[in-house]
């Protein structure tokens, strides 16, 4: 019976350290602005690039994904008025939804890169960047972007960018053919 | 003590226990369950499970590995398979490959015939050729059409956000290839109602 209660004592007291968090650091937190990145040029330029680089039907396009993403020719959002896959242009409300399910991927490392002089980002500390790089290779379907690929130098400058200044035309124009175009080992640099 | 010794030998009975019937992986587990059984007169063989998710058991662990499968109708509003459909496959490497679908509208496409790189580019043409269908979007992980392409979901079901009708070639109102020679009937008897 002591036994027991030794054990469990330890035992509760373990999982309690590793759910702990570790305590803020008010200095290394402040974000300068938004939680997440510059939403704008999210709508304007790079949801174009994820829905169609990410969101299929068989991919991010499904409910139970840790990262949901709507689409025109993928899932839809419940409730938008009979729009179905295929049916009907991505909507603003599915597009405010894919930027919150990506910002709340690693809302605190979104927080962190925030926090940093645009200058010093690194955005490819980021999940979101390492799972579609497929860095660690347990990407499901292998990776959706090459490094330095154009849907990279997109999503990476919108990352990278201060709250003020437009997305670079040479990202733009990035962003415009990654939104139009699949991904191709041709492209892998 | 005695109290941990019994714990003890309950946990070994239990994995034990466990172990005896073959504890293997739910998830597919579930989704073979849920395919039902064989349809009636149509037996195991490329014939079979029109319209179903055929890598779910066709991975390699509960019947022959396919790297791509699944069934192509004639039309959305019924599920008469497509004879002789071209299935043309291109992959993120830029290699290609063409399947063809069987009487009921079953194409199989094996690892060792194509191993390809996700994603892939689809689509699908007649026999002669005439008529094609392509897929709006690439392919990035699902080995099997009907993994997304479900037959019949209604607008009340959670699925109708997150699917499409299955995989048709011709337009409503379309004439038809004739019916070929088979040794099961193509048709499913599915048809949409209005």
């Amino acid at each position: 019976m002591k036994a027991h209660i030794v054990v469990s004592t330890i035992l509760l007291g373990a999982t309690m350290l590793m759910c702990s968090s570790p305590p803020e650091d008010s200095k290394t937190l402040k974000a300068g602005g938004s939680a997440g990145p510059e939403p704008l040029t999210y709508r304007q330029n790079v949801d174009a690039v994820l829905s169609r680089r990410c969101a299929s039907l068989d991919c991010h396009g499904q409910v139970g994904r840790p990262l949901r993403l709507y689409s025109n020719n993928g899932l839809r959002r419940p409730g938008d008025g009979g729009t179905a896959p295929g049916v009907g242009a991505v909507t603003t409300e599915e597009i405010a939804d894919n930027y919150r399910a990506l910002i709340g991927l690693e809302p605190e490392a979104m927080l962190a890169l925030r926090a940093q002089a645009a200058s010093q980002r690194d955005p490819y500390q980021l999940l979101m960047m390492r799972k579609a790089l497929n860095v660690e290779g347990c990407h499901k379907g292998g990776p959706a972007i090459f490094r330095n690929d154009k849907a990279d130098v997109c999503i990476t400058s919108w990352l990278k960018k201060n709250d003020v200044d437009p997305l670079p035309a040479a990202a733009v124009a990035a962003c415009s053919e990654a939104a139009s175009s699949y991904l191709n080992k041709d492209q892998q640099q | 003590m005695k109290g941990g010794t019994g714990f003890a030998v309950g946990v070994v009975a239990v994995l034990a226990a466990a172990s005896a019937t073959g504890c293997t992986d739910p998830i597919p587990d579930f989704a073979i369950r849920d395919l039902g059984g064989e349809r009636d007169g149509i037996p195991q063989g490329e014939h079979h499970r029109a319209g179903q998710p055929c890598t779910v058991c066709h991975d390699g662990n509960e019947a022959p590995e396919f790297s791509l499968a699944g069934t192509v109708f004639a039309q959305s509003s019924s599920t008469i398979g497509v004879d002789g459909a071209s299935v043309f496959i291109t992959d993120s490497a830029g290699a290609s490959y063409t399947a063809k679908t069987n009487c009921v509208g079953n194409f199989f496409v094996r690892k060792q015939e194509f191993d390809f790189s996700f994603p892939i580019l689809v689509s699908v043409a007649s026999k002669s050729g005439s008529v094609r269908q392509t897929m709006n979007s690439h392919i990035g992980r699902a080995r099997s059409c009907a993994s997304c392409h479900i037959t019949g979901v209604p607008p009340d079901d959670p699925r109708f956000a997150s699917s499409v009708q299955h995989v048709w070639l011709y337009t409503e109102g379309d004439p038809l290839p004739a019916k070929p020679a088979c040794p099961v009937d193509p048709d499913l008897g599915w048809r949409k109602t209005p």
